[in-house]
């Protein structure tokens, strides 16, 4: 097949090629699941073909993507709090479905303790904390996506480190 | 007097402006207990980095793949009619009123239809000159012909619609028929 099919601007490539990882990492991070994180990239790399303006700008394109990533990974927050809720209500009238469901889900998922321990961050912890680690955005621009001071922002990944540095710690004495 | 520990956070990251670090940095090269904050939110910082999802390059061939081909061939977005979305509220009675309108109009059209004579056969009874329409198709032939040999009595003049073009085929049936049925011996 020839690039003229779907003829792109070689800016779109080189942004693709070079974005892919922290976009993939920042996504993969704040949804705990590979098929999410692929399926959050797909939609914010499709965007980004629209935006012709920001390919050239490496930075203010991963920005941008982070920002629909953050967008996208809160609908998909959203739809999981109702699924946990259900699953909770489902342990609670037949404990042995649920059981048996849970340790399926931890087949499919092999997750690292890392993932572990941010799984059990609340989202507003775990967000800005994962643009900062993995997006590698500064507090002032995760304050803008996330429509939060740059203080709060300050105060949320603390909170996010101290909680992590304690799960964290417990994972491993719990490992060896 | 020791900084708060988010701000040790900040500072880890590097986000504490410039007079304020230097302070921070001095304080912690010689404060026990701020050092060791420091050493642990460094810790966690780089427990996460050092956690590198392993198929990262899998993944972005995938979705470059799957970018590929939805750009060549673009899915067809069916975008509906909002009108078909709007509802509409009639209160019962109108409602009621427009459905036995319907249901009127419905009954009236399909009665005019059945008595209308398109694709009919006429067929005129002689005494009384009135014209009966016998609801049978030109096509059905044998139902035509056993209504008019009902009365034998009377002669019966056979109308076929205009737009009927006969097609001679075989014997001649019609005539057999008539005289049969019309003038019985």
């Amino acid at each position: 097949m020839s690039n003229t099919e779907y003829a792109r601007p070689p800016s779109f490539d080189e942004a693709y090629e070079t974005l892919f990882p922290a976009i993939y990492r920042v996504s993969l991070r704040v949804t705990g699941s590979r098929e999410i994180a692929e399926e959050l990239c797909h939609e914010a790399f499709i965007k980004l073909m629209d935006r012709k303006d920001l390919q050239a700008d490496l930075d203010q394109a991963k920005f941008w993507l982070i920002r629909v990533v953050k967008n996208l990974s809160l609908n998909y927050e959203k739809r999981r709090g109702r699924e946990r809720a259900a699953y909770s209500r489902l342990t609670h009238l037949a404990p042995s479905v649920a059981e048996s469901s849970e340790k399926q889900v931890m087949r499919e998922e092999t997750r690292t303790l890392v993932q572990h321990a941010l799984d059990k961050l609340p989202y507003n912890l775990r967000a800005p904390l994962v643009f900062r680690e993995y997006g590698g955005l500064s507090y002032r621009e995760i304050g803008s996506i996330l429509h939060i001071s740059e203080s709060n922002v300050k105060v949320r990944i603390f909170r996010a480190r101290e909680r992590l540095e304690k799960a964290l710690s417990e994972g491993e004495e719990y490992v060896s | 007097m020791c900084p708060e520990r988010d701000i040790l956070s900040a500072y880890v990251d590097g986000e504490v402006p410039s007079p304020w670090d230097r302070a921070i940095a001095d304080h912690v090269a010689g404060c026990e207990s701020c050092r060791s904050v420091t050493e642990r939110l460094e810790h966690t910082r780089r427990t996460l980095r050092a956690d590198d999802p392993f198929d990262w390059q899998g993944a972005r061939e995938r979705v470059r793949l799957r970018i590929a081909t939805r750009v060549a061939a673009p899915i067809p977005v069916f975008v509906r009619p909002t009108i078909w979305r709007r509802q509409v509220s009639i209160p019962l009675p109108v409602a009621v009123l427009a459905a036995g309108l319907v249901i009127a109009l419905g009954i009236t059209l399909a009665t005019s239809l059945t008595r209308s004579n398109f694709g009919m056969v006429r067929i005129t009874k002689a005494p009384a000159g009135t014209e009966i329409q016998i609801a049978a198709p030109i096509s059905d032939l044998e139902s035509l012909l056993a209504k008019m040999g009902g009365d034998s009595s009377q002669e019966s003049v056979l109308t076929l619609p205009k737009n009927v073009r006969l097609v001679p085929v075989g014997e001649p049936r019609m005539g057999l028929e008539g005289d049969f049925s019309g003038k019985k011996p």
